[in-house]
């Protein structure tokens, strides 16, 4: 191992990604350049837009705050993970139906902090859905399509329990 | 065109319900790209081997440059180059200006050389084995800096004994223009009533999310340089780039990934990151990239330009202006990158949505010691509109007057449609009296009036503000002409490419680059509808590359353009490509053509229903050629470039122009509520009622004007790039640059009345850029909301802070 530099292993998406890295490597450098998820974007320096978040063991965090030597031996679920068998998520179904993004970028951590909302709360209401996604910025859409997605993939994701 | 398209004018429809596949809200099926993170945007195209460049910056507002020591920074492990201004004056020439001298004297380099003329101007760049690695460096960059005196304001600059920016120009001034269209000192005179008062628009930025960034590799064998970047007009910054660094543009390869992460005017004048990092990686011989972070992009990305202006307005007893008489100054900051241009953009607009004839115009235009203005969604319009709702709420303050009433009644109207304007502006038809009422019952006008006197009686303040942008688009670029003759660009272009696949799938491209406007789907449709066929039998390639795309030297995505011109481009191309396909059709069918039509991916007869598949001509197109019509050139391709006729093409000694082609409009009205003790606003209605012509797809026409909608609330009441005396910005990151969130946007009540443009193609107007509309409905309902106080607001950024000090003041 070269000097200075620290054993990191991660599971991404139920796949370990191992290597040495320097300690201050960023966990969202770890994700799009180690294991080369380019999902997760990187649009301020300074945990303000939101672009980057994940979810580590479950919880929404903003990947360019946190080193990758931080994640080591935990759990992280990105953008790409929400797509089974090519079956899409059911917030991506309602972000695709609604409109819910212009140019993309800002979409995968708009996902994830939803992800993690509804993770948290099954049924939020319009405000905790605006207060769930404060953290992720979008220039594109406004933002209300963003909520009604939200709301819509709530009630989907209820409808499909009740079936169960 | 020539004649055959013309005639496919007058074929095109009148009425939406004649379309199958145009007009329908169709969900974007490029959406499914993002959702999964499966886009490619600039930051993740990967060349092996690739160095990392990071800028030094300048710490100062106005500096001269003592000296530069790199050693410290060239012995940090893994620094390859540092490259300084100086070395880049010795290898390129300055960038060409678009103003004639004295100001296109002015040296522009993409670095720093001699002095820094605005806090955060790239100094050195520095080129490292990794990012992290090239920031470090840049730190490290020993530049010896002598303080300059500032100047921040474009009125002080142009006063006597300011301090200079550029000394080859020898003063501040860009530009200065006079338009004397009508007789607005006549108008003046005869008034019953001068409305007199000064209007400031504030600066702030573009910030799309993904900031602009540049990969660079030479390539030896064939000696070009591929670059690829996020450039919203690629064919258009080319040659600036090219002519710069003395080399032809086919040795120059521009690339944009499928992918751009948002680009609002913002991603034009990044021309200077594409020249640093084309050189390096020649030089290097290897390839570069650079990724601006949000602060650099903040801080010179593209600001928006500000604007003051001191204005009279004539006005009769009855509430009708009949005049306007202004003197404007524009603050362009240090260097005009695409500037002059906003000096005379804002003709676009010149009575707004007014019916006033005699405007008189005094233009002048600065440098000063902030970052670079350009192109900022609504680019110099969205001033010069915010400049006249402003000014109709004076008219009706002065004469008592409600400001619906006095709107009303200066109104463009119906019947005056194709409204010709003071600088022969083609307003392309509308209804701004339905729209105009619409909006007011949209947001209950009339009750919230009622509500507001009730609420006063409780000391509550509410107010309510209209306001309306024009929403230019589609530009002449005739209209730079008159900043100078001699610049050579004048009207407009695109292209569109259609053809079908060795398997009979259409395959269609434009020139055009997508930020996030949904291209793909909106002109599928329209191969679609010419094709009678499903979208599952068209792919449209998404992304753009100078040696295999097609292109003009417009080509691009800016100026509200792409539905108009990339999209007529293409309606065109495939129109001619249809017209081949069914000669193919009925020779091998023993058809006449007539009697045959495209349906379904094939050419069915309405004879005899006899069918041939696109897959099966385009065998006989592409492989079994000795079964083609005699003479008849092989393959499926076909090709357009459009270019529309504005009437009043070029300008005339008075610079009357029509300067763009579509003119969309759009009425907003805002609900406020200002907190009697923290001076906090809150909207507690937004309605906007807009006007987009026909929508291709309305999904996506309706999505841009909800995101313009959202820059306009956000620059009313958040966004400020905000300088100190001594030019240093205070807000250069997003914890002091803030920028609405979900938590700020209200609901909007959102309506669009159609009616066809009658100048473009498909009866369709360039949208997107309204979003001036909500900073003019926001200031004055919150300037309305404070009336009992006495509070007059002048600029069109709001704080509670402000209003806090100007209450605490009296």
């Amino acid at each position: 191992m070269m000097e200075g530099l620290v054993k990191v292993s991660i599971d991404i998406n139920g796949k370990k990604y191992t290597d040495d890295v320097e300690p201050r490597l960023l966990l969202v450098d770890f994700i799009r350049d180690i294991a080369r998820l380019k999902g997760t974007h990187i649009g301020c320096d300074t945990t303000s837009c939101g672009a980057c978040t994940i979810l580590i063991d479950g919880m929404s965090v903003k990947s360019c705050t946190m080193f990758a030597v931080e994640a080591d031996g935990r759990k992280i679920q990105t953008v790409e993970s929400l797509a089974t068998d090519d079956k899409l998520h059911p917030l991506q179904e309602a972000f695709w139906e609604h409109h819910a993004l212009q140019c993309g970028y800002c979409t995968p951590g708009m996902l994830m902090s939803s992800t993690f909302l509804l993770s948290r709360n099954s049924d939020p209401t319009e405000e905790e859905i605006r207060e769930g996604i404060a953290g992720n910025i979008c220039r594109c859409t406004g933002y209300i399509n963003i909520i009604k997605a939200v709301k819509d993939a709530a009630g989907k994701i209820n409808a499909g329990k009740e079936t169960e | 065109m020539p004649q055959k398209a013309e005639l496919v004018v007058e074929k095109a429809p009148e009425t939406t319900a004649a379309f199958k596949y145009m007009g329908t809200p169709v969900k974007v099926a490029e959406d499914l790209i993002p959702l999964q993170g499966k886009g490619q945007y600039l930051d993740d195209v990967e060349i092996p081997g690739t160095l990392y460049m990071a800028y030094t910056l300048s710490p100062y507002g106005h500096a001269k440059i003592k000296k530069i020591d790199t050693s410290k920074c060239l012995e940090l492990p893994g620094v390859h180059y540092v490259l300084t201004g100086e070395e880049l004056k010795a290898n390129m020439d300055p960038y060409m200006q678009i103003a004639p001298p004295p100001s296109g004297n002015l040296k522009d380099y993409p670095l720093a050389v001699d002095k820094v003329r605005y806090y955060g101007e790239p100094v050195a760049a520095v080129v490292a084995s990794n990012a992290y690695i090239a920031e470090d460096a840049a730190e490290l960059v020993d530049v010896e800096y002598e303080p300059l005196p500032v100047v921040t304001d474009a009125e002080d600059a142009l006063k006597e004994g300011s301090p200079v920016l550029h000394d080859s120009v020898g003063n501040n001034l860009v530009w200065r223009g006079v338009w004397d269209l009508g007789d607005a000192e006549k108008a003046l005179k005869e008034a019953d009533y001068v409305v007199e008062d000064t209007v400031k628009t504030h600066r702030y930025a573009a910030v799309p999310l993904e900031t602009s960034g540049v990969l660079a590799t030479y390539d030896q064998s064939v000696d070009t340089i591929t670059v690829y970047s996020v450039n919203q007009m690629p064919m258009f910054s080319l040659p600036i780039i090219c002519g710069a660094l003395r080399m032809p543009p086919s040795k120059f390869r521009m690339i944009l990934p499928p992918n751009v992460g948002g680009a609002f005017g913002g991603k034009i004048i990044n021309f200077t990151h594409i020249t640093v990092v084309a050189y390096l990686s020649k030089l290097l011989k290897a390839p570069v990239k650079y990724v601006e972070n949000r602060s650099e992009n903040i801080m010179s990305g593209t600001h928006n330009n500000e604007r003051i202006f001191h204005v009279k307005l004539a006005v009769r007893k009855d509430g009708r202006v009949t005049g306007a008489y202004m003197k404007a100054v524009d603050n362009c900051g240090a260097y005009p990158r695409y500037e002059p241009a906003g000096a005379v953009i804002w003709a676009q607009v010149v009575p707004g949505i007014y019916d006033v004839q005699n405007v008189y115009v005094d233009f002048s235009q600065a440098t000063t010691n902030k970052g670079p203005t350009g192109p900022v969604r609504g680019y110099s319009r969205i001033q010069h509109n915010f400049m006249w709702e402003r000014m109709m709420n004076r008219v009706a303050q002065k004469l008592n007057m409600d400001p619906a009433e006095v709107r009303r009644l200066n109104l463009i109207k119906a019947e005056q449609m194709p409204y010709e304007g003071p600088s022969r502006t083609i307003y392309d038809g509308g209804d701004y009296h339905k729209a105009f009422d619409t909006l007011l019952d949209t947001i209950e006008y009339g009750k919230w009036r009622e509500k507001q006197k009730e609420a006063r009686k409780q000391g509550k303040l509410i107010g309510i503000g209209l306001s309306a942008v024009i929403d230019s688009g589609a530009n002449n670029f005739a209209q730079v002409k008159i900043i100078n003759p001699h610049f050579p660009a004048s009207g407009s272009m695109e292209v569109g490419l259609v053809m079908i696949d060795q398997f009979g799938t259409l395959v269609a491209r434009t020139g055009t680059t997508d930020q996030g406007q949904s291209h793909a789907t909106t002109f599928g449709q329209i191969v679609s509808e010419v094709f009678n066929t499903g979208p599952e039998n068209v792919v449209f390639q998404q992304g753009f590359d100078s040696i295999s795309n097609v292109w003009a030297a417009f080509s691009g995505a800016y100026a509200s353009r792409s539905a108009v011109m990339a999209g007529t481009a293409l309606y065109y191309a495939a129109i001619r490509l249809k017209e081949k396909v069914l000669t193919i059709a009925a020779h091998a069918l023993g058809e006449l053509e007539s009697d045959l039509e495209a349906k379904d991916a094939a050419v069915v007869s309405m004879k005899t229903d006899k069918k041939l598949p696109l897959g099966d001509i385009a065998t006989l197109a592409w492989l079994d050629v000795n079964k083609l019509p005699e003479d008849m050139e092989p393959g499926l391709v076909s090709y357009a470039v459009y270019k529309p006729d504005f009437t009043y093409n070029m300008p005339d000694e008075k610079k009357r122009v029509n300067n763009t082609l579509t003119y969309s409009y759009a009425i907003h009205g805002t609900v406020v509520e200002v907190d009697p003790e923290t001076y906090e606003m809150k909207i507690l209605k937004h309605g906007v009622v807009s006007d987009p012509g026909f929508m291709i797809n309305p999904l996506v026409v309706e999505g841009q004007e909800m995101g313009a909608t959202l820059h306009g609330i956000s620059a009313a009441l958040m966004e400020n790039l905000e300088y100190d005396e001594d030019g240093i910005l205070l807000t250069s990151n997003f914890w002091d640059y803030l920028v609405a969130g979900a938590k700020h946007m209200p609901d909007i009540d959102m309506k669009t009345i159609v009616t066809r443009s009658t100048s473009s193609v498909l009866g369709v107007r360039g949208v997107g850029e309204g979003g001036g509309g909500p900073i003019g409905s926001i200031v004055n309902a919150v300037e309305d909301a404070l009336q009992p106080l006495g509070i007059k607001l002048l600029s069109s950024n709001l704080s509670a802070n402000e209003l806090y000090s100007k209450a605490n003041k009296k």
